[in-house]
Parts: C-alpha cells; structure tokens; sequence
C-alpha cells in the first residue's frame, strides 16, 4: 500500500493526533514494544503510550481503524492495518487481551448489521422492481380480454392502406368473397368470442399466404386459393387466422413487442396509446410474425372450431403437411410466417384422438369454382374499367351493382 | 504543511487556481481536462493508472478512468491547474493516511498517491451522494476542489454536515447517514427513501472535514424558476 516503506513485522503504518506536532496530526509507524506503543513520526519525533495507561476504540471510515490513547485523551495513536489487533493482544501480554477482543467483537457486529441491512434493502428493490414488472404484463394479459374489438378494428383500419401496398391489390369480387365468408359464417358460431365483425380481402397475388388484421379483417391471397388442395384445406387456413384474431394475438403481440409501454397503456385502458403504437408495430413488419405457442394454439382453437362446426379438422394436419411439399412459383410465405410444421402436426393430431368422434360434412362450393370466380373477376375489372369509362364520359351516376353479379353469388353460396 | 511539489493556489475563494512547480523529472497526475496553462518543458502522457481495479474505482467515483500525467522531463516548469466547478481549492499532504474525498472533486495528485473509489453501503444508498466516494491514500500532495468557498473543521466527538455540502474528510472519522435531528417522523422517512431535504452526515471521531458553502443541488433549485421557459405561442 505504500510503496517505499518497507516495515519490520512488528512495525505498522499509521498515525499520531497530538498537540505538540505542528497541524495536530502526523503520519507515524507504530512499533509494539514490552510495554507500549512507540510512534516515531515522518519528521522524526517519538512518543509513546503505556500499556497499562490507555483506552482502546474503534472507529475511522472503514469501521476497522484502531484508535489507541491516553487516559487523558491529549496523545492518540491510530492504525488500520489488519495484523494490528493480534499483534497489539500479543504483545501486551494478558494486559489489552479482553479489551481488544470487546472492541473487535462489537466492530464486527456492527458490521454485520449494517451488511445485513443494505443486502435486505437491495433484495426489497429487486422485488418491487421483479414484482412490478410481473404485475403489469400480467395485469396486461388479462386486461387485453377486456380491451373491446373496437380497438383492434381501429388498430386494423389504420394499418390497412400500408398492408395492401405492401401485399398487393384487393380482386373486388362480391362472389369470391361471399363464397370465403361462407366458410367464415360456419366457423364463427363456434368461435371463442361471439360479435367479431369478419371482412374478406382477397388479395391479387401470388404468394402462398393468408393473414388476420386484428378485429376480424382477414386477408386470402390468391396463390393460396391456387395451391390448396381442398375447400376443407382452405377453411383450415381461414380457421386458423380466426383464431388469431378471437384469441386476440395481435393485441398480445404488440403488448410484446412494445413491451411494457404498451402493457401499460393496455391496463390504464389508454385505448388512443394502444391504437398508435399497434399501428406502428403493425406497420413495421410484426404482422403474422407471431409466436410458435401463438401458432400452436391457433392451429388448436382452429381444429376446435372446425371439429365444432362439422368440418373435418384432418384438412388442418393435410394443409399443414401439403404445404412443404407444394412446388410453386411463389414463395411459401405462410409456411415462412409459420414455422415448424411437424410440431404443429403432432398438437392438431393430438387434439384429434382426443376429439369426441362426429359426422362430418363438407362445404358446398369446391375450390375449382372459386377459381374460376376469380379468373372471371380479373376480367370483369377490364369490363367494368372499360363500362366505367363510358358512364365517366356520358356523365352518369356510378352504380356498379349489376345484374350479372347477382346472378353469379346465387350459384355458390355455401350452406351453413 | 509540508508538501512535494511547490504550489500556490491563487483566485480564491471564487475561482481558486492550482500553480504547480514541477523540478526536472517531478510528476503530477491530473484529471482531464483540469490542466489551464503549462510550460513547453512539461509533457503530458494520458493513460489509465494503477491497474483495474483502481482505474474502475475511480469511475464509480465520478472521475474519468484516464488520468493525465504530467513530466518536467524537460527542465523544469509550471503547470496550471483550474477545476470544473466554480469553487475554492484545497491543498492537503497525505502522510501515510487516507482522505475520503466526495464524487468528482479530485483535481490533480504527486507520485505516491493513489486514488480509487471506496464502496459506501448503505451509507452510500442513503446519503444520496453516491454509492462510491473517492479515496486518496498513501504519501504526497493532492489537490481537490469545492463548489463554492470551502471551510476547514477540526472535528473531535461529533459534527453534522448536511451531505450536500460535505468535500472531504479524513479517515479517521467515521460518518453515519441520518435525517436532521427535530424532524418528524413522515419527514424522516421522506428523507431516507426520496432523498429529501434533511439528510445529514453525523460525523464522529478525530479528524479534519473540508465543508464547501454552496450546495450544487442549492443552488439549482434557487436558478430553476428564472430558467428561460419556452412559452406556448397557441
């Protein structure tokens, strides 16, 4: 500790208080002799105090610092070197004995409590803190079940016009829809939450997905409609994005990914702060990014509703076995959005062996018609362009409801 | 009181300044950022000091981990010193003992000092000053700063110094947090777990404090309501 002074064994470093140094104090090395403490100063000077003529304390910053004086308390000598005690209690012979050991030992607990103390103090703040946080995203868990759909309805409104633009164009066509919600309109008796308001967007693309906008927009793209093998394969899917959206996984998603703010807002019920911040994280590419339990469960609550509604849920574990398989050209973004397929299988065959066995019975329009709808559509959209043109130029009311559309919706509506 | 290096501390009380005379080979170690003014036949090294631990210990004492060292391998000169705080400073020369000295008021120390941090406790917790106060030990000079004029007490039994204002003190007085005496129960707890008004140093033992006569936290609370508020054009 200080470099240079090198001490003999029974030499410690420490100091003097004293009114005959100039300052009142010096740095000086202690030496234990038969009798006494000998302090011999920096500058020189020595004094010294009798064994049998002093007080001992303890004290200084550390709490350790031995303070040695006279009984008239006008010469102390200090020293917080470690050895100091055992060898003052050796060298007094008997003399010192008990009271350096009172002293040590009332240090110690002194110590002790204090050490206590400030650990119990840090353990108080680690739990409120660890209690806290736990409270609010549990808080959070079960107040999103209270947060009514509205929010996620507007949640969905705000993030729409950025999710089209990125996923592609809607196919406006009131016959491929209906024939969608048809199978929406079996499931949604049978859902966790009664009241969600489902809307269709059939999406002009390629790509092999489908997804949920929180409140009950559900978006099929045509590349899925193309590849799936089965009407029941294609309710499969569509029960599954249900089931994202009655078992609220967007809200609880975003409460994730936002975390604690959002858990926040979420329990206050500051529904403004929830509306902002889903849009924004809807936005930045969270959507259908959802968790493999979150997945696990939709494809569940999914087969739970089919089984519910005379739907074979088998079409869930072929979907979900079919679609690794499928050569396409577009890229299988469901599956990409939908990890782990072989794991899912085996929850969904569980579900299955447990199920009560029933009757089954399929839906009423095939996926071939559906197809055809859409390919009409396509081209319905260059005639309605071209119809459109011409009532711009007679400067007619627009009014699009023809006849011929309704025509085409009777022929497949599905039966409930 | 003796001392290494020749010094004079000029400017006070407002704006004390520290004038080193360095002789050939001399040494002074400085924070950075301290040095005003030197002689050409100085030069400055920067560098972390005194190894790990110590370096980490003078970082939990709100000191930079880099300390400036400054040489008179070219003859000897003068070095200037001016510390960041409005303030007095103080000289004191360490023989063989140690000085607790408060967050961030080092300025500069000669060879034979070193300087780290010493873990306070629940002291520490409490006193609202930080968890880690500096400590000088060891032989040599050291310099430290004030905010505000500084008085020098010799403490025997007891003295109580709100925390806000102690600098330094030396080691052989031991210090305990506690709330100012008088105050009532609902004020205490306040004090201890908000960091209110009233919380105290109870300083017991022999030894010297160095208590400045400002308080930083003062002194903000005096300035706030004449700070330039955005006014709200709507």
């Amino acid at each position: 500790m200080f470099d240079g002074d090198l001490l003999d064994d029974d030499e410690f470093p420490g100091g003097v208080f004293s009114d005959e140094i100039d300052g009142g104090r010096s740095g000086a090395h202690l030496r234990l002799g038969d009798r006494g403490i000998t302090a011999r100063t920096s500058e020189g000077r020595e004094f010294v105090i009798g064994y049998s003529d002093c007080d001992l304390e303890l004290g200084g910053d550390s709490g350790r610092m031995v303070f040695f004086r006279t009984a008239d308390r006008s010469l102390t000598f200090f020293c917080e070197d470690r050895r100091f005690p055992e060898a003052l209690k050796r060298a007094a012979v008997g003399e010192l004995f008990e009271q350096v050991d009172q002293i040590l030992a009332a240090g110690n607990r002194q110590r002790w409590v204090s050490r206590v103390g400030l650990w119990v103090m840090l353990a108080v703040c680690v739990l409120v803190l660890i209690g806290g946080y736990y409270g609010v995203v549990a808080g959070a868990k079960s107040a999103i079940e209270a947060v009514p759909m509205t929010v996620d309805e507007q949640i969905a409104e705000a993030a729409l016009p950025s999710v089209l633009s990125e996923f592609g164009e809607e196919i406006e066509s009131p016959n491929a829809v209906d024939a969608v919600q048809g199978v929406i309109d079996r499931l949604a008796p049978h859902s966790a939450i009664q009241g969600v308001n489902y809307q269709v967007l059939i999406i002009d693309s390629d790509v092999v997905n489908a997804l949920a906008l929180p409140g009950g927009t559900i978006l099929v793209f045509r590349g899925l409609i193309d590849t799936m093998d089965s009407t029941e394969q294609l309710s499969a899917v569509i029960a599954h994005e249900m089931s994202h959206v009655t078992l609220r996984h967007h809200l609880r998603q975003i409460s994730r990914s936002v975390g604690i703010v959002a858990a926040v807002h979420i329990v206050i019920g500051d529904v403004g702060g929830i509306v902002a911040l889903g849009t924004e994280v809807l936005q930045t590419a969270a959507l259908n990014n959802y968790s493999q339990g979150q997945e696990t469960e939709a494809d569940l609550e999914g087969a739970r509703m089919m089984h519910a509604a005379g739907l074979d849920p088998q079409a869930m574990i072929q979907m979900l076995d079919s679609l690794p398989d499928a050569h396409l050209h577009g890229a299988l973004s469901w599956l990409s959005t939908h990890p782990n397929s072989d794991e899912r299988i085996k929850a969904v065959q569980q579900f299955l062996d447990e199920a009560e066995p029933r009757d089954y019975s399929q839906l009423d329009f095939r996926l071939e018609e559906l197809r055809r709808i859409l390919d009409d559509a396509q081209t319905e959209v260059v005639l309605n362009a071209e119809r459109n043109d011409e009532e711009a130029a007679n400067d007619q009311p627009a009014d699009h409801s023809s006849d011929e559309e309704t025509d085409q919706r009777d022929g497949i509506k599905s039966e409930d | 009181m003796d001392s290494d290096v020749q010094f004079e501390i000029s400017q006070r009380p407002d704006f004390g300044l520290i004038s080193v005379q360095l002789e050939q080979g001399q040494k002074i170690f400085a924070e950075p950022s301290a040095m005003a003014a030197m002689d050409p036949s100085i030069t400055l090294k920067a560098g972390l000091k005194g190894g790990i631990r110590k370096t980490l210990g003078r970082a939990l004492g709100g000191e930079s981990m880099v300390i400036n060292t400054f040489t008179a391998d070219r003859g000897s000169g003068e070095v200037i010193f001016a510390p960041g705080a409005p303030g007095d400073a103080v000289h004191y020369h360490l023989d063989m003992n140690t000085l607790m000295v408060q967050r961030g008021a080092f300025v500069a120390h000669t060879d034979g000092v070193e300087l780290t941090g010493k873990w306070q406790g629940a002291k520490g917790f409490f006193s609202g000053k930080g968890l880690v106060l500096l400590q000088a030990s060891g032989t040599g000079d050291l310099f430290f700063n004030s905010y505000g004029a500084i008085l020098e007490m010799d403490v025997r039994g007891e003295y109580i110094v709100d925390t806000g204002y102690v600098v330094a003190f030396e080691n052989t007085l031991n210090y305990q947090v506690d709330v100012l005496p008088g105050l009532k129960r609902g004020g205490k707890l306040k004090s201890f777990f908000f960091g209110g008004e009233g919380l105290v140093a109870k300083f017991s033992g022999q030894g010297k404090i160095w208590v400045q006569t400002r308080a930083v936290n003062s002194f903000l609370t005096w300035v706030y309501p004449f700070r330039p508020a955005p006014k709200n054009s709507n």
